[in-house]
């Protein structure tokens, strides 16, 4: 055991002394190793004479991917069985992997940032006021806002036209956090592959589809509900 | 000659063909769908043929193309078979175009022309097996024609009978460096070229192992007949209650793996895929070819998973034995036995002609498609060697390995007398 070795990740601790006394870096979670122990290192660099041997690591190798290869298949034919009885949609696959578009990941979460959506007051009209904040606010600059004035006085401005370039969106959330009307949201909705690029130039007529429904019996809209103003 | 004989060799050649080209056709597949199940994913199944069946989707009334009829993506093979031929045949201006075209064929014949020493079903019978199968069904009248058109002959179920057996594999087999040098050449690209360098020496460094490794189980059989080494692995030593097959594999297990490796060499895919390296050299030494000409150069290697597969089981997996299964036309064994009457048994047990040559057929089958999933699972599982790594695993350790056992052999072959 070295002095080095209770010095943390400083200045002292390279790669030589890794290799040289098969000690481990001091990591920067304390707690999980005690202070100086001597951990040794798990790649070490001398191969055994199995492993030079080339052909024992080969056969192992093999194995390990023969013994992926029937497990899955294993499962497959379990899937099998309940395909055959029209129940394959439910049933677990061999692979994690899914068919998209034809099957969805059950676990997108429910705050996932995916397609956009303008709010709407009670009257139909978009929620915004253009003030530009998420235009501003957005890193990829794929929001495009023109600003006219509301009839009614109250109000002062709205969008004339409101249109965001889906196909340059990061859907890093900005334009909702800066939204200071709660007007545009990021909805869960992943899909939104489009074979034409026009169509992925959303304008306000396409972003202005929300409509919250309420449920009367128990007073709340699900998914959200307009504002008052 | 006669007749009965020339309906043989094309019912041999039909089931040949049928099988190499339906085999390198469906390993396309299997290539796909195994190395997705190895990797935890689906695979390809996104080629479809749309059937009548389902509702519309939008609501309208009628039924729409609605269904899609994927057959767990089988249809991919035949996909790329028809982008292959429906692609632009486009010769590039700089290349010699009689060698560039030549070296298609240089690659799809020897492989085809390979398979046709292997035997895939021992001798047999057809007349009796026709009457046999006739018989069960109820065909009588069928029955006895066949049987008096074929007569009670004994043939064997191998396209060329021919007594240099693996000595022809080999020459074939090595011409298959043509199809890769001249290739190369004519293309008149430098990857091509560096491809077709690197093909030439591997492929030619690797014949040398190849032989070698074989020739320690060539001296204890005695022959290179490929028919006659199929016969002797249907002998069987006795360990006690034990019964051990006296296949290659047993006689020689340390071998099977170097000619395995050899021999995976030489069909040039990964691990060994130093003359394609898509990482390196676009594609090789095809990579001037389009359309089907292209197809034929990835098609022959399919064809030559298959073709290894054969060659490895007739030599070291006891080609169509089953163990305990004898028919009335195992002549070698009967003169063995010449106490005993020829019959058809499995384990002693009395059965039609037919089933045993059926069963054989299967056993042969059996072991050609475990060989070729084995070589696709190395395939997808192995990272590619680097070029002077697969020099050096040839000639530093295969070539040595291979005399020394040579030696061995033939000298505890000399000292047991032969």
């Amino acid at each position: 055991m070295s002095d080095e070795t209770s010095t943390g990740l400083g200045r002292n601790v390279g790669f030589r002394q890794i290799i040289d006394g098969h000690v481990m870096p001091q990591p920067a979670y304390q707690g999980e190793f005690t202070e100086g122990e001597i951990v040794k290192y798990y790649n070490p660099e001398e191969m055994t004479l199995a492993e030079k041997l080339y052909f024992p690591e080969v056969l192992k190798g093999l194995m390990v991917t023969a013994k992926v290869f029937w497990g899955n298949m294993a499962r497959w034919a379990v899937w099998f069985t309940y395909w055959i009885r029209g129940k394959g949609k439910d049933a677990p696959k061999g692979a994690v992997t899914i068919y998209y578009p034809e099957e969805e990941r059950p676990d997108y979460s429910p705050i996932n940032r995916g397609k956009h959506i303008l709010t709407m007051r009670k009257s139909g009209d978009p929620q915004c006021v253009a003030c530009y904040m998420c235009a501003t606010a957005c890193p990829a600059f794929c929001i495009h806002i023109v600003a006219g004035e509301h009839d009614d006085p109250n109000i002062e401005k709205y969008p004339v036209r409101f249109d965001i370039e889906i196909d340059k969106c990061v859907f890093c959330g900005y334009c909702e956090e800066a939204c200071p009307v709660d007007a545009i949201r990021l909805t869960p909705e992943p899909r939104m592959a489009d074979y034409q690029r026009e169509r992925m130039l959303y304008d306000k007529d396409y972003l202005l589809t929300w409509n919250p429904t309420y449920v009367e019996d128990e007073h709340v809209y699900p998914g959200g509900a307009p504002r008052d103003d | 000659m006669d007749v009965a004989f020339i309906v043989v060799a094309f019912m041999n050649l039909a089931f040949v063909l049928g099988l190499l080209l339906n085999l390198g056709g469906l390993l396309t597949w299997v290539e796909r769908k195994q190395g997705a199940v190895m990797a935890n994913r689906i695979g390809a199944n996104r080629a479809y043929i749309p059937l009548p069946v389902g509702r519309d989707p939008n609501g309208a009334g009628g039924f729409k193309w609605t269904k899609r009829f994927t057959l767990m993506g089988l249809f991919h093979a035949i996909n790329d078979g028809v982008k292959m031929l429906t692609k632009e045949n486009f010769t590039p201006p700089f290349v010699d175009k009689a060698v560039y075209n030549l070296a298609v064929w240089f690659s799809a014949v020897p492989v085809l022309v390979t398979f046709a020493v292997i035997p895939f079903g021992g001798p047999f019978q057809p007349g009796v097996m026709m009457a046999d199968i006739f018989g069960t069904v109820g065909l009588t009248g069928v029955a006895t024609t066949l049987h008096d058109f074929f007569g009670d002959g004994v043939y064997h179920m191998q396209l060329a009978n021919l007594n240099v057996g693996l000595l022809f594999v080999f020459a074939i087999g090595s011409t298959g460096i043509f199809s890769a040098a001249l290739g190369g050449w004519a293309s008149n690209n430098k990857f091509s070229l560096m491809g077709a360098l690197r093909s030439s020496s591997q492929m030619i460094s690797y014949e040398v192992f190849m032989g070698m490794a074989i020739l320690g189980l060539l001296v204890i059989y005695g022959t290179v007949d490929m028919n006659e080494i199929a016969q002797m692995q249907g002998e069987s030593w006795a360990l006690g209650p034990l019964s051990i097959p006296k296949w290659g594999v047993f006689l020689q297990p340390h071998m099977f793996f170097i000619f395995m490796t050899a021999l995976m060499a030489e069909n040039k895919r990964v691990p060994f895929d130093m003359p394609e390296a898509e990482s390196e050299l676009v594609a090789g030494y095809f990579t001037e070819y389009t359309g089907m000409k292209m197809g034929l150069f990835m098609m022959t290697e399919f064809l030559e998973v298959a073709v290894i597969a054969g060659i490895v089981t007739t030599l070291f997996f006891g080609a169509y034995h089953i163990p305990g299964v004898v028919a009335a036309t195992d002549y070698w064994y009967w003169a063995q036995h010449p106490d005993l009457m020829p019959t058809n048994a499995i384990f002693g047990m009395a059965v039609p002609h037919a089933l045993i040559i059926v069963a054989r057929v299967g056993a042969f089958l059996l072991k050609v498609v475990f060989f070729c999933w084995l070589q696709i699972l190395i395939r997808w599982t192995l990272p590619k060697f680097r070029y002077d790594q697969v020099m050096r695993l040839g000639w530093k350790y295969m070539l040595p390995i291979s005399i020394v056992n040579l030696i061995v052999t033939a000298g505890v072959v000399l000292a047991l007398g032969g």
